[in-house]
C-alpha cells in the first residue's frame, strides 16, 4: 500500500467534494490500486490544520458543516498560511483548490511555484494560473521531476482533456467547439422560456450559478480561459487571453432569442478552436446553432464540446461544467493519473 | 523502427477497410508512432488464406479480394487445414477477428481470439459477439498472459467508450445509462417521420448498406440488445446475454404514431437502458417519445449516443455524428496502437 500525503489550499466546494469521495470510496482505492490517499493539511480562510497521521475525511465535513469553520480541529495551525503549510507539512502533492483569478492567476499561481520547486506533485483546478502560465508551471515541473493535473479546470470531472489528450489525439483533432460555462448557458435556456436577461441572470444567481458580479462569466472571459487551455493542451498552441476574439452574451434581447427559435435554431455561447493553416483561430461568442446539432441540445448549467476529427468525424462529450463531486472527482483523476 | 505482423482473420467490409487505412497512414505511423505495420497473414471462410512471413503486398490483397477472387495464391506457405491452424501457423503478434459471427454464440470468433492469445498475441475485434458471450474469460486469458483483449470499434463505431472507462474514468461505478446505439433504426424512424412508409425506410437503409438483407436483426432490436448486453458486461462488471435485454423493436411504430408525437413536438427513438437494480441489472431496449430538452431528440440519421451515470459523476454523454465508412476501422487501428506500444 502506497500512502499518498495530500495538502489542499482551500476547502470549499471542490475540496468538500473531495474529502467526501475518499470518505465514501478511499478504501475502495486501497483495494484496486494500492493507494491510501491522506488529506494531511489544509489552508483556508476558514482555518490551517497539519496532522501528520492524517485527518478522517468525515470529520473535516462534519466540522466544517456544523461549525462553518476549520478552527478547533486537533492540529490547528493558527500562525500558518498557504506558504507555510507548503513548505512545513509533510507532503507529497498540493491540490490548489482556491478560487480563481482570471487576471492575474494568484495567488494560486504561487502556490504552485512553491510547491513544484519543493519537488512535490501538484493538481488544480483552478483555471486562472493554468490560462496565464501553464507552460512555465510545466517547465518547472519538468525541472523537479514532478507532475501538474490540470483536469478540472475545464467541464470539472469530465475528462474533456483527457479524451482529447489520450484518446482523441491520434485521430487528428482539427476542430474543438464547446459550451464552457454553464452559467451563460443557463441564462440562454432560461430565455428561451421567455424571461429577460436580467430575469435569468437573477435566477442564476439566486441558485447559486451566477457570482454578484457575473462579468466573468457573461463577457465570455471564463470560457476564453478554457479556449486557452484547450489551445495549449490539445493544439499545442501557446495562444494567450488576448488572442481570443471574445464576445459575451448581455447584448442579446428577447427578440433575438424569439428570431433563433422561430428559424428553428438556438443560441448558445461557443468556445472556439480550429486548426488553419498552421495557425489556430480562437474565439468566444453566441452563435445560432440548428436544433440538430449536438450542442444545441444541451441545456441548463451542463458543458459540452465537440472534437471534430479528420478520421473519427465528431465525436461530442457532455458533462457537468461543475459541481462538488463531479469536481472533486476530476482531482481523483489526476491523483490517480500521477501515482496508478 | 519497429515492424508490427498482424493476422487477420476476416477479410469484408470491415477487415478490407482496416487495410486502406493503414496503406494510408503508412507515412504517419512510421513518422509518428515509429511503426512498420504488416499484414503477414489473412484468412477468410469462402475465399481462402494467405500467409507471407515477408508481409502481404495489401494493395494486390485488396484487388483480389474486391474481384471476389481466392487468396491463396498470395500465400508463401502450405494451405493451413482450418482457421484455427491459421492462427497457430501466422507468424504475428497481433489477431485482427472481423470474421461472420453467431450473435447467440459468438463463434466462431470466440475460439480464434482464445487461440490467438493462448499463443500470445493481442486480440482485437469488431465483433460485438465474442464480447459479450466470452468477456470474462478472454479477459482473464489476457491479463494472464500480459497481452490485451481490446474491442473499442464494437459500440458506437470508433468513439473511444471503452478506453474512457478504462483510461480516464478510473475507480467510477457505473449505475447505469441510456442512449441511441443502433443507427439503423434511428435513420428508418427519421425517414418515416419525413413522409416515408416503413417499408420504404427498410429498402433505403439496405441500400446505403447499413442493413442486412433480412433486416429483423436491427429493426426487432436484436442489434441493440447485443450493444446493451455487452456494456453490462464490460462496464458494469455484471455478465448479461441480449437474451436477458428486454426487448421491443420498431415495428409497431406508426406513421400515425410519429405524427402524434410531432403534434407534441417529440419524437420517437429507439431508447437503450440499463438500471443497477439490487445486485443485478434491469436492462431494456424499446421505442419511446423523447422531449426536445433531451440530448436524445436531436440524434439524427446514423448518428448515435449514449449518457452514463455513475456515482461521483451524475451524467457524462458522448454523441458520435454520422460515422464514416472508415470509423470502424480507426476504432481496430487505435486498440492495436495501444496494444503494441505498452
Amino acid at each position: 500500500m502506497q500512502e499518498v500525503r495530500l495538502g489542499l489550499i482551500g476547502f470549499g466546494n471542490v475540496g468538500q467534494g473531495l474529502a467526501q469521495i475518499l470518505r465514501d470510496h478511499g478504501t475502495e482505492y486501497e483495494r484496486r490500486f494500492g493507494l491510501r490517499f491522506l488529506i494531511v493539511a489544509i489552508a483556508d480562510l476558514r482555518g490551517n490544520a497539519y496532522n501528520p497521521l492524517g485527518f478522517d475525511p468525515g470529520l473535516l465535513l462534519d466540522t466544517v458543516a456544523s461549525c462553518g469553520t476549520l478552527k478547533g480541529l486537533p492540529g490547528e495551525q493558527p500562525t500558518w498560511d498557504a506558504l507555510t503549510m507548503i513548505r512545513e507539512s509533510d507532503t507529497d502533492a498540493i491540490l490548489e483548490l482556491s478560487f480563481t483569478d482570471l487576471q492575474t492567476g494568484e495567488p494560486a499561481n504561487t502556490h504552485l511555484r512553491q510547491a513544484l520547486a519543493l519537488k512535490k506533485h501538484v493538481v488544480t483546478t483552478n483555471k486562472g494560473p493554468v490560462a496565464l502560465y501553464f507552460d512555465q508551471l510545466e517547465a518547472l515541473a519538468r525541472q523537479n521531476g514532478a507532475q501538474i493535473g490540470v483536469e478540472g479546470t475545464v467541464m470539472s470531472g469530465t475528462p474533456t482533456l483527457r479524451l482529447g489528450r489520450e484518446l482523441l489525439a491520434g485521430a487528428g483533432i482539427q476542430r474543438v467547439q464547446g459550451i464552457l460555462n454553464g452559467t451563460t448557458n443557463f441564462i440562454l435556456t432560461q430565455m428561451e422560456t421567455g424571461r429577460s436577461y436580467a430575469e435569468a441572470l437573477a435566477e442564476a444567481q439566486r441558485l447559486g450559478y451566477a457570482e454578484a458580479d457575473p462579468s466573468g462569466d457573461v463577457e465570455g472571459y471564463d470560457t476564453a480561459c478554457k479556449v486557452v487551455i484547450l489551445a495549449r493542451l490539445l493544439m499545442g498552441a501557446q495562444i494567450g487571453l488576448e488572442d481570443v476574439a471574445r464576445q459575451g452574451i448581455t447584448h442579446l434581447k428577447p427578440q433575438d432569442i424569439a428570431a433563433a427559435q422561430s428559424a428553428g435554431q438556438r443560441w448558445k455561447l461557443l468556445g472556439t478552436l480550429e486548426q488553419s493553416q498552421g495557425r489556430v483561430q480562437a474565439s468566444v461568442r453566441p452563435e445560432w446553432l440548428p436544433l440538430s446539432h449536438p450542442l444545441a441540445g444541451v441545456s441548463g448549467a451542463t458543458n459540452a464540446v465537440t472534437f471534430s476529427t479528420a478520421l473519427l468525424g465528431d465525436v461530442t462529450l457532455i458533462g457537468p461544467g461543475a459541481g462538488r463531486l463531479a469536481t472533486g472527482y476530476a482531482v481523483i483523476q489526476d491523483l490517480l493519473g500521477i501515482y496508478r | 523502427m519497429r515492424r508490427i505482423s498482424i493476422a487477420m482473420v476476416g477479410f469484408g467490409n470491415v477487415g478490407r477497410a482496416f487495410a486502406r487505412l493503414i496503406l494510408n497512414k503508412q507515412e504517419v505511423l512510421e513518422r509518428e508512432h515509429g511503426l512498420i505495420l504488416q499484414v503477414t497473414g489473412i484468412a477468410t471462410g469462402r475465399h481462402g488464406m494467405a500467409i507471407d512471413p515477408q508481409g502481404i503486398g495489401l494493395e494486390h490483397a485488396l484487388e483480389v479480394s474486391t474481384r471476389g477472387e481466392n487468396l491463396t495464391y498470395l500465400s508463401k506457405t502450405p494451405q493451413p487445414a482450418s482457421v484455427l491452424e491459421f492462427i497457430c501457423q501466422v507468424p504475428a503478434v497481433v489477431l485482427l477477428e472481423n470474421s461472420p459471427v453467431n450473435h447467440l454464440t459468438g463463434q466462431p470468433a470466440v475460439d480464434h481470439l482464445r487461440a490467438a492469445l493462448q499463443r500470445g498475441m493481442h486480440a482485437i475485434t469488431a465483433n460485438k459477439g465474442p464480447v459479450v458471450h466470452a468477456f470474462r474469460e478472454l479477459n482473464q486469458l489476457a491479463v494472464a498472459s500480459g497481452r490485451r483483449f481490446l474491442f473499442e470499434s464494437t459500440v458506437m463505431d470508433g468513439a473511444p467508450i471503452f478506453s474512457l472507462f478504462r483510461e480516464t474514468l478510473p475507480g467510477v461505478v457505473l449505475q447505469g445509462f441510456h442512449g441511441i446505439l443502433n443507427s439503423c433504426t434511428n435513420l428508418i424512424l427519421g425517414r418515416m417521420e419525413q413522409g416515408e412508409t416503413f417499408e420504404q425506410a427498410v429498402r433505403y437503409a439496405q441500400s446505403i448498406g447499413i442493413t442486412e438483407t433480412d433486416p429483423s436483426e436491427d429493426i426487432d432490436g436484436w442489434d441493440a440488445s447485443i450493444k446493451v448486453a455487452l456494456l453490462v458486461t464490460v462496464l458494469m462488471g455484471l455478465p448479461l446475454l441480449p437474451q436477458q435485454v428486454e426487448r421491443e423493436g420498431i415495428r409497431g411504430i406508426t406513421p400515425q404514431g410519429l405524427a402524434e408525437a410531432k403534434r407534441a413536438g417529440e419524437r420517437w427513438k429507439l431508447v437503450c437502458s440499463a438500471r443497477r437494480e439490487g445486485s443485478g441489472v434491469r436492462a431494456k431496449v424499446a421505442p419511446q417519445r423523447v422531449r426536445p430538452d433531451s440530448p436524445l431528440y436531436s440524434i439524427n440519421g446514423t448518428s448515435s449516443y449514449v449518457e452514463f451515470e455513475m456515482d461521483v459523476l451524475p451524467g457524462l454523454g458522448i454523441v458520435e455524428n454520422d460515422p464514416g465508412p472508415d470509423t470502424t476501422a480507426y476504432g481496430l487501428l487505435a486498440d492495436l496502437l495501444k496494444a503494441v506500444q505498452e
